[in-house]
């Protein structure tokens, strides 16, 4: 059990979840939020796993910021600029 | 107090509660005593220094509006010399000194955001002189026009016809503001906390030993200080505007995506629009503008941007990074004349465009940032130097860039999402809004053992 836990495949697993939920929240043409829950899930999941192996807070959130910014190019998709 | 303290967290949420909860007659007195108590917490001597060029230029503005002649002339000179000898007393003395050849024994602090309040009450007293706008007759409101703590300390520089009236205004609390507002501070504090804090030790490492730095490293660390400034300022920008939303008053926009302009031209027109409007307004057109001839605006822009590096600093990287903008400048109208043919308009053109336009704004970072005008031809007499060690360069700094080039994607995509309020707009809205929450927290959980870095700007 703890070989699984501290698995580098797990790892992968929770960071590729995280972003394939959030694609289907964001991506989807009615943007179904329901996919929000289990990205979010995995999301939190992965960085308590990164944590947990020693990674720094920043390295841990470099998953938050993979999963903001599929989130944010699907949410944004075909939306004009409206300057920053 | 700035902005990402935990004092100003205590602070805007009592002075919001108040503002709201107060009758109008009682809002400017509140806000007036809020931005005082905001600027004395950094320096009660500075306080006292905003309070008495705050009295002169509006006695003075007074008197320009109601008197003649000598008196009236006298009243301008005088409105105008007290904000500009204390700019330059605290600001430039040490520089121009220098300069003659002495050294100065006494070095003044300068005081945060002497520039921008400087700034914002000579636009008024001009604007009154040349009977643009009628005087503020009541201090309380002028007092919170140049002291109104949102923009205080980093602007944007706001003009009287556009401010004043909306501090007389009577304000109604609204959902539209209270969302668009939170939204504004979300963003300028995602900006600030996440991307420029992130960036800044990247960037200060390089610039910190320009004699050890390879080519690669510094094209690197120059690309990334454009992308921090452009965070750290407008992030600040973002947070005034969203705390002045809050209180119901619309502050003027300071940027308006920056890096996508096509021409020189163009990224002046969206980088600190505040001052480089100020700057059109009250040199470039005074001076003869474009109405004189090609030699005469030429000599205008470069006087301009020569004017506007020296606001910046009172250091000669500044002055070389304001002249190179003016030598864009220059070519780019001198080019317009030799070459009046215009390239066939699309997307790749446009795409090429802004890539030139960040390249040469990229290049003239490095003055900016540069400690000095040594540092600066030591990194670029340096750039050609260690390209063939970029592949090992790049797998040991990816993870190190992996975050800031993330961040950059959702940056440039947040940009995009407007404000929603109702239906699925504002479940998109607290979807994006608690992600970014929880990234921002996050940060500065882990970045309050280290502490942030101030705003750039406020060294200005």
């Amino acid at each position: 059990m703890a070989d699984i836990l501290l698995s580098p495949a797990l790892q992968w697993a929770l960071i590729a979840g995280a972003l394939l939920f959030a694609g289907l929240a964001a991506f989807g043409r009615t943007r179904p939020l329901h996919w929000a829950l289990p990205a979010g899930l995995c999301t939190a999941a992965a960085v308590l796993d990164a944590l947990a192996r020693g990674k720094t807070l920043e390295q841990a959130l470099t998953v938050v910021l993979a999963v903001a910014a599929v989130s944010l190019i699907g949410l944004t998709r075909g939306e004009g600029g409206r300057g920053a | 107090m700035s902005f990402q303290t935990l004092e100003f967290l205590l602070f805007f949420p009592a002075v919001f509660l108040l503002h709201w909860s107060l009758p109008h007659r009682f809002r400017w007195p509140l806000l007036l005593l809020a931005s005082w108590l905001f600027y004395f917490w950094w320096a009660p001597w500075a306080g006292l220094l905003l309070v008495g060029t705050t009295l002169v230029s509006w006695l003075c503005a007074l008197g320009v509006h109601g008197q003649r002649g000598r008196v009236r002339r006298f009243c301008l000179l005088t409105a105008l010399a007290v904000p500009l000898g204390c700019l330059a007393l605290f600001k430039y003395a040490g520089f121009f000194a220098s300069i003659a050849g002495a050294q100065l024994s006494l070095r003044l602090i300068l005081p945060v955001g002497i520039s921008f309040y400087t700034f914002q009450t000579l636009s008024y007293v001009l604007d009154v002189y040349r009977g643009k706008t009628e005087p503020e007759r009541h201090f309380g409101y002028y007092a919170l026009f140049v002291s109104f703590f949102p923009q205080l300390v980093a602007g944007p520089i706001e003009r009287p016809e556009h401010l004043l009236p909306q501090l007389r205004r009577e304000r109604r609390f609204s959902v539209r503001d209270l969302s668009s507002g939170g939204w504004l501070l979300l963003t300028g504090y995602f900006k600030k906390l996440v991307v420029a804090d992130l960036l800044a030790p990247l960037v200060d490492r390089v610039y910190a030993g320009p004699g050890a730095a390879l080519g690669p490293q510094i094209a690197a660390a120059t690309v990334l200080f454009g992308i921090q400034i452009y965070c750290d300022f407008s992030g600040y920008t973002d947070i005034a505007r969203g705390a002045a939303k809050l209180l119901g008053i619309d502050l003027m926009e300071n940027f308006h995506a920056p890096y996508s302009a096509r021409t020189i031209r163009d990224f002046w027109r969206r980088w600190h629009i505040s001052l480089t409007s100020w700057f059109t307004d009250y040199v470039y057109i005074p001076l003869g503008g474009s109405r004189r001839g090609t030699a005469r605006r030429c000599l205008n822009i470069m006087a301009v941007f020569l004017l506007s590096g020296l606001w910046h600093g009172a250091d000669w990287t500044f002055v070389l990074w304001g002249g190179v903008h003016g030598l864009y400048q220059i070519g780019g109208i001198l080019y317009e004349r030799c070459c009046p043919a215009r390239l066939p308009d699309g997307r790749w053109t446009a795409a090429l465009q802004r890539l030139r336009t960040f390249a040469l704004v990229t290049f003239a970072w490095v003055f900016f940032r540069a400690e000095t005008v040594a540092d600066a031809l030591t990194l670029l007499s340096r750039l050609g130097t260690g390209w063939t060690t970029l592949p090992a360069l790049l797998g040991a700094a990816a993870p190190a860039l992996l975050p800031p080039l993330l961040m950059l994607v959702c940056l440039s995509r947040l940009d995009r999402l407007p404000p929603g309020t109702q239906g699925r707009d504002a479940a998109r809205d607290m979807t994006v809004f608690s992600c970014l929450l929880a990234i921002g927290l996050g940060w500065w959980i882990s970045l309050a053992s280290s502490g942030t870095n101030a705003f750039i700007y406020f060294q200005f």
